[in-house]
């Protein structure tokens, strides 16, 4: 009788398949994360300068 | 659709549908990873190195579509003067970049265990590589002027040459010999694969599309604000 295979064991290619699954997981991570602190980073210097021009035109 | 061109429809439409975009793609993705690693078969031949195919295939498409995207977008740039195109063009790069970068090293981990080599110099594996360096060439090119839209506008002009690799790699495996298999899925003949490995392919290729579309909104909303960031900073050098 032969047993069920483990689940998640790739036998002799399993560096191969998690290597090709880690590499594309790091790489998309990594742009969602620079995608999203750059819109983040971008609202907050446009406040500021925004409110920079407001004292300005106050002033 | 002379809204689509206005940056403030685009900023507001972006803002308001982007983070529903990214959550789907978060429950694609978990709907391909648990078809990719679980629910499919292995391969009665390549064992279950065949599920290297369910990133790499996806991400190989992914390459082509957003280049010719990019291309789309640079040609509205240069012949309507679109700021909305070229921003788009430059907000696809980054993307396209990075799944030419993950179809290259899967592809690449794929090969070692079923050619016995990392790499060859064959026609798809080179074409594959000169569209990397494309996209690098675009992102460099847009980027090496003090005036944006020069560097936007040399930018477009390569993109839109470079396009030609685009046919060069989908045809390469038809017209020369090499180690890469010729197309499984979209020909004359329907796809030469089971329902049971079409299923997370093109789960996974959906999952990739909604990924481009969630962070084409993220980072043409970044763009826009570049703008508008230096406009600001002209009107306060400017007093």
């Amino acid at each position: 009788m032969n047993a069920e295979p483990a689940l998640f064991d790739f036998g002799a290619y399993a560096v191969f398949v998690w290597s090709a699954f880690a590499v594309a997981a790091v790489v998309l991570i990594a742009l969602v994360v620079t995608s999203l602190s750059g819109l983040r980073q971008r609202q907050a210097l446009l406040q500021r300068l925004g409110r920079q021009l407001d004292a300005e035109v106050d002033r | 659709m002379r809204a689509l061109v206005n940056p403030t429809f685009v900023m507001r439409w972006s803002a308001r549908w982007a983070p529903w975009l990214g959550g789907l793609t978060l429950l694609l993705v978990a709907a391909g990873l648990y078809l990719a690693l679980i629910a499919s078969p292995p391969d009665y031949q390549q064992g279950d190195s065949v599920r290297i195919m369910y990133v790499h295939v996806p991400a190989a498409w992914m390459a082509l579509f957003c280049y010719t995207c990019m291309a789309a977008a640079s040609a509205a740039g240069l012949i309507w003067r679109s700021p909305i195109a070229d921003l788009a063009a430059q907000a696809t790069a980054p993307v396209g970049a990075a799944f030419t970068f993950i179809a290259l090293v899967t592809g690449s981990l794929w090969g070692k265990p079923m050619w016995g080599t990392w790499w060859v110099w064959d026609a798809r594996l080179t074409s594959v590589l000169i569209l990397q360096f494309l996209y690098f060439g675009f992102i460099a090119l847009s980027h090496a002027f003090d005036d944006p839209q020069r560097g936007q506008r040399a930018a477009a002009v390569l993109a839109l040459v470079g396009f030609v690799n685009v046919p060069i790699i989908k045809f390469s495996v038809d017209w020369w010999s090499t180690l890469h298999q010729p197309a499984s899925i979209v020909r004359a003949e329907g796809p030469a694969i089971h329902p049971s490995m079409l299923a997370p392919l093109l789960v996974m290729a959906i999952a990739f599309t909604c990924y481009y579309l969630w962070l084409l909104m993220v980072r043409l909303q970044s763009q826009i604000l570049d703008g508008k960031i230096r406009a600001l900073r002209l009107r306060q050098a400017h007093g």
